[in-house]
């Protein structure tokens, strides 16, 4: 396993290449110059790997961070805010690096986030954690459709009464209760709110973006 | 040793590390060049005594005494805080390396760099003044600092074996310096916080030490063992004071060490 702390740090004076030699020493491991040039080309540092980190730009050195956490070989890289503090073209290229350690050297990445857009565009399975716990693990296709349903209905006083009594969680969004359940349970959900006299106007899978969902699960967490 | 060997990397690189050496060098070039030009200016000249080159190094331990310890205090106050401040303090503590050892790693490099920066500049003023006086025996006063305690002279062997031992000790001098500089480091959050305070201290020694009110408490202040090597080249080493004094600079040495491990060890560095 490999890792990546939130703002890399590298000795300015030293090269990348001479960074790379010094980080590997600690962790107790050899490192060939092959390895280093294969590293620093699969993340695109190669041109730049023997000058002083001192001139390196950001996004740059957050290239080279990866690089230092790919040279054990590692089948898993655990990346902790790996765009943060980068303008949108350096975000846009290391989610493009990831992608590509992922998808074309079949690298499993572990990373966290604030950037919820980010997530949504890089991840396949996200974990949701909430005060110090994960409240959720699921694949983001699945979070983003299938779970989140938009109710019209009245009284709507009823309506909130019977998703805390089910311990649904939900929220209001306009006019609509966004509610956050299991599609299998809507005919037994209309066949209750129909017995308790409230009036559906609409029911309809809603397509949330990350955040909303994020918030959403967050909100129900809570209650 | 990788510690160490990744510590040696980084000084290597940093430009600090030259300046000070340049400096005892140069003032060690300094000497000699002073003392060929003007030889008179030597005592034992005046005396009539012909000089040996060994002279040199010798009177280069002064300076050595003196600056060492500031060039030594710049570099390992730097080395916790000026990594705590770049960051490349937590990307370390990310490696399976305790922090005791990160903290022995730096302190062992603060070790080869006290001999180093004593050693190089001996070395050097040896040299020069065996180019400028040629070697030969060396004649001293009985007692370094007294010129009528009469006069003893030493093989240029046994010279160099004293030059050695008092090097020797000047390095242990500087290391202490080093090791309190280093402890200081340990919980400071700029670079250059822990070599002034490093320098208050021992500004504040120095006062203390020649306060008539602090007599007795001046033998265990570190700065009234400064000179401490000066019992080397005296004719009847003084064994009990040199002792006296490897003990009480040992205690700050020891002491910081403790210190400064049990505070790095402790402090938080993830934020």
């Amino acid at each position: 396993m490999g890792g990546v702390i939130d703002i890399p740090s590298f000795y300015d004076n030293l090269s990348g290449r001479e960074n790379l030699y010094l980080l590997a020493s600690l962790s107790n491991f050899r490192v060939s110059n092959s390895e280093i040039e294969s590293v620093s080309s699969m993340v695109g540092i190669d041109t730049i790997i023997n000058k002083p980190v001192g001139f390196y730009s950001n996004g740059q050195k957050r290239r080279l961070s990866i690089a230092q956490a790919l040279l054990p070989r590692p089948k898993i890289i655990v990346l902790d805010e790996p765009t943060s503090g980068l303008d949108p073209q350096g975000v846009k290229s290391i989610r493009n690096l990831i992608l590509q350690l992922n998808q074309v050297h079949g690298l499993t990445v572990f990373f966290s986030s604030h950037l919820l857009s980010e997530v949504q565009k890089i991840c396949n399975r996200i974990s949701i954690i909430n005060k110090g716990k994960i409240i959720k693990t699921v694949k983001v296709k699945d979070f983003l459709f299938d779970s989140f349903f938009s109710i019209q209905a009245s009284p709507v006083e009823a309506l909130l009464s019977f998703l805390k009594e089910k311990n649904i969680p939900y929220r209001t969004q306009e006019k609509y209760i966004l509610a956050h359940f299991d599609g299998n349970q809507i005919p037994e959900i209309i066949q209750e709110l129909t017995k308790r006299n409230i009036l559906i106007y609409e029911i309809f899978r809603h397509q949330l973006s990350l955040e909303e969902a994020f918030l959403a699960a967050i909100e129900g967490d809570g209650q | 040793m990788n510690i160490l060997g990744s510590e040696i990397k980084k000084i290597k690189a940093n430009y600090r590390t030259y300046g000070g050496l340049i400096v005892l060098w140069g003032l060690g070039i300094l000497i000699g060049i002073n003392v060929w030009y003007n030889p008179s200016l030597l005592p034992l000249k005046q005396l009539g005594f012909r000089l040996s080159g060994l002279y040199i190094p010798g009177l280069t331990l002064y300076p050595l005494a003196v600056v060492g310890p500031v060039v030594a205090v710049l570099i390992a106050g730097e080395s916790i805080a000026g990594e705590r401040i770049k960051g490349t303090l937590r990307m370390i503590l990310t490696r399976p390396v305790s922090r005791i050892r990160i903290y022995m790693g730096k302190l062992s490099l603060i070790i080869l760099y006290s001999l180093f920066i004593v050693f190089s500049t001996l070395l050097i003023t040896s040299l020069l003044g065996y180019i400028l006086f040629g070697g030969g025996s060396v004649i001293l006063p009985a007692e370094l600092n007294n010129m009528s305690s009469g006069f003893f002279t030493l093989s240029a062997q046994e010279a160099l074996l004293r030059l050695t031992l008092a090097g020797l000790t000047v390095s242990f001098y500087i290391l202490t310096y080093a090791s309190i500089a280093l402890c200081l480091s340990s919980f400071m959050s700029h670079s250059l916080a822990s070599p002034i305070f490093t320098l208050i201290f021992t500004a504040a020694s120095t006062v203390v030490q020649n306060l008539e009110v602090f007599k007795s408490v001046s033998p265990y202040l570190i700065t009234h063992h400064l000179l401490s090597w000066q019992n080397l080249m005296n004719k009847s080493i003084d064994r009990n004071s040199l002792f006296f004094s490897f003990i009480i600079v040992g205690f700050y040495f020891l002491g910081s060490l403790l210190i400064g491990i049990t505070i790095f060890n402790r402090k938080d560095e993830t934020t």
